[in-house]
């Protein structure tokens, strides 16, 4: 749901720096959606000269740049384009100057407003949820730079347009967001700023307005996906999945495994056993070479068979009726088809794709940064060595998605 | 085993299992990361590189049978239909998630390369190996047909 109300933003939401990089602002949470947060409450503002933290969504560069800091993960959604285009079309940003950033994992200031203290991107929320904040950081960013023009040629702020990145009066006065960035940054964080009406958008909404800043690293093969990241002294792992839901090692032989050059180590997780080395062939083949002996007799009993045999008699029974329009029943069928489009993921993230299925919570989806830092540094994954814990969360990632723990 | 590889022009040493897949060369030992892990058995073309031109799976093509020959992945995509290819998937949005684009990419580049007035069929035959999971194939297909025709104008020159 989202709301029209003109947003009343808290002293202590914001952040603002003065420093070279410009302009800093940003803010955690609106009145609107607070009743869903957990407790952003008013209080003395942050000091004048605070360092440059990132818990802030836009940065003006005297470059004349905007960077907007987007707290949500892009899976392909388009998020990223979508939550920068909030914000520059409030800012009056010229889109060509706009950079994006991902915000780091920081639940208290980058959270899911609809979802309390939770950075997760899920439900198709997330421009629902920044609809206002996004907008309101841009509205304020703007009115801070048109104060600071209005102080620099002594005229009223109302008498000051923007539009692309520039200030303009009608004296002919002239300058640049950049140019007014350091200004800006040294004065009081205005309250109440307006919003836009939605008939003065000039990229919310607009057809081919806001191409995706996604594109071009996608298409040069630069973007940065979670299997690309690299550490020192990273190792890989690849689990041993049990052949059934449920199924648990019985013993495992790795005599073979740790023969394969570049093998590391055999250990037993939660999971399963895991492999674990100096690069994905040398694990995949020490996979090849384990001996697991599984008990099943716990597992689910459930096979491909039989699932396919239990849709083919669903198949047979009425549809449930989804709407009926006034002349005609319209009956459908509610198969959803998102486990088929899922495969790619499912062998990275397969125990906690089975763990979801017995209706357990899972532990490690790619949709929750913060999740995951909790998750590295869990005793068990900590016990054989920092490396496999590292390896075993990171290879426990989707692969199709950015992710920045 | 040691060899010498031919990657994006650059000569470069390997030395380890003969059997390695060319992925994971490229991806761990290069840092050539652009060349994406899908599937890992040929069936989903997120590994497309080149070698001598031809689109190849690179998750299956051991890096023993690589001597002699010139592999191309996406960051050293550099020839007049490839500069094409790649505006014009930036210009019409293509992408999505992203992560199969470099595989379709090179397909795509591989094709127009061959025949520069690829039909709808010859599209849906040469990219019918390259699945994306976000289901971009209606502009993948009209990104080379936009492609082609700045290739055959002076704006592709």
């Amino acid at each position: 749901m989202i709301c029209e109300q003109r947003p009343t933003l808290s002293r202590r939401d914001f952040l603002r720096s003065s420093g070279a990089a410009g302009l800093v602002l940003g803010f955690a949470c609106l009145p609107a959606c607070r009743a869903l947060t957990a407790s952003p409450v008013d209080g003395p503002a942050p000091p004048v000269h605070a360092p440059f933290t990132p818990n802030a969504f836009i940065r003006v560069a005297p470059d004349n740049t905007v960077t907007i800091v987007c707290k949500h993960l892009e899976m392909g959604q388009g998020n990223t384009t979508g939550l920068a285009t909030l914000a520059a079309d409030e800012l009056d940003a010229d889109w060509s100057l706009v950079r994006t950033e991902y915000a780091p994992s920081d639940p208290k200031v980058y959270n899911n407003v609809f979802y309390g203290e939770m950075q997760i991107t899920g439900g198709s929320t997330s421009i629902a949820n920044s609809f206002m904040q996004m907008r309101s950081a841009g509205a304020t960013a703007r009115a801070m730079l048109v104060a600071a023009a209005a102080n620099a040629w002594h005229v009223p702020a109302a008498e000051i347009n923007t539009a692309n990145s520039v200030l303009t009066h009608a004296s002919g006065r002239r300058a640049t967001y950049g140019e007014m960035a350091a200004a800006a940054g040294r004065l009081p964080v205005p309250k109440d700023v307006a919003l836009k009406q939605p008939q003065h958008f000039t990229l919310i909404g607009k057809q081919n307005a806001t191409p995706r800043v996604d594109s071009l690293s996608k298409c040069n093969g630069s973007a940065i996906y979670t299997i690309d990241v690299t550490l020192p002294g990273l190792l890989t792992a690849v689990i041993a999945f049990p052949p059934s839901f449920g199924a648990k090692v019985i013993s495992f032989d790795s005599a073979e495994a740790m023969r394969v050059p570049g093998v590391a180590d055999v250990v037993q997780v939660p999971e399963g056993v895991a492999v674990v080395g100096t690069g994905t062939w040398a694990v995949l083949k020490g996979r090849r070479a384990l001996k697991v002996a599984w008990d099943e007799s716990t597992g689910a009993s459930l096979n491909s068979d039989a699932v396919l045999a239990q849709y083919r008699a669903q198949a047979q029974q009425p549809g449930v009726p989804f709407a009926q329009p006034a002349d005609e029943r319209l009956d459908m069928g509610v198969f959803v088809a998102a486990v088929p489009g899922q495969v790619i993921n499912r062998r990275i993230g397969g125990a906690a794709e089975h763990r979801a299925a017995r209706g357990q919570p899972a532990r490690s989806r790619a949709q929750d940064p913060h999740h995951h830092r909790r998750t590295a540094g869990e005793p068990r994954y900590r016990r054989r060595s920092r490396q496999l814990a590292r390896a075993a969360v990171l290879h426990r990632q989707a692969r199709g998605r950015r992710l920045h723990v | 085993m040691s060899m010498t590889l031919n990657v994006n022009g650059t000569r470069r040493d390997f030395y380890g299992d003969p059997d390695t897949p060319l992925l994971w060369v490229i991806r761990e030992q290069l840092g050539l990361t652009g060349t994406k892990y899908g599937c890992g058995i040929a069936q989903c073309g997120a590994c497309t590189i080149h070698v001598d031109g031809v689109p190849l799976r690179s998750c299956s093509a051991p890096v023993a049978a690589m001597t002699g020959r010139a592999i191309t992945t996406i960051e050293g995509l550099a020839s007049r239909v490839a500069k094409a290819v790649q505006k014009a998937w930036v210009d019409l949005d293509v992408v999505q998630c992203g992560y199969c684009q470099s595989g379709q990419i090179m397909s795509a580049v591989a094709l127009l390369e061959k025949k520069p007035k690829a039909t709808d069929e010859d599209i849906d035959h040469a990219l019918a190996g390259n699945i994306c999971r976000c289901a971009t194939y209606q502009r993948i297909r009209a990104a080379i047909h936009l492609a082609a025709k700045r290739l055959a104008s002076k704006e592709g020159a």
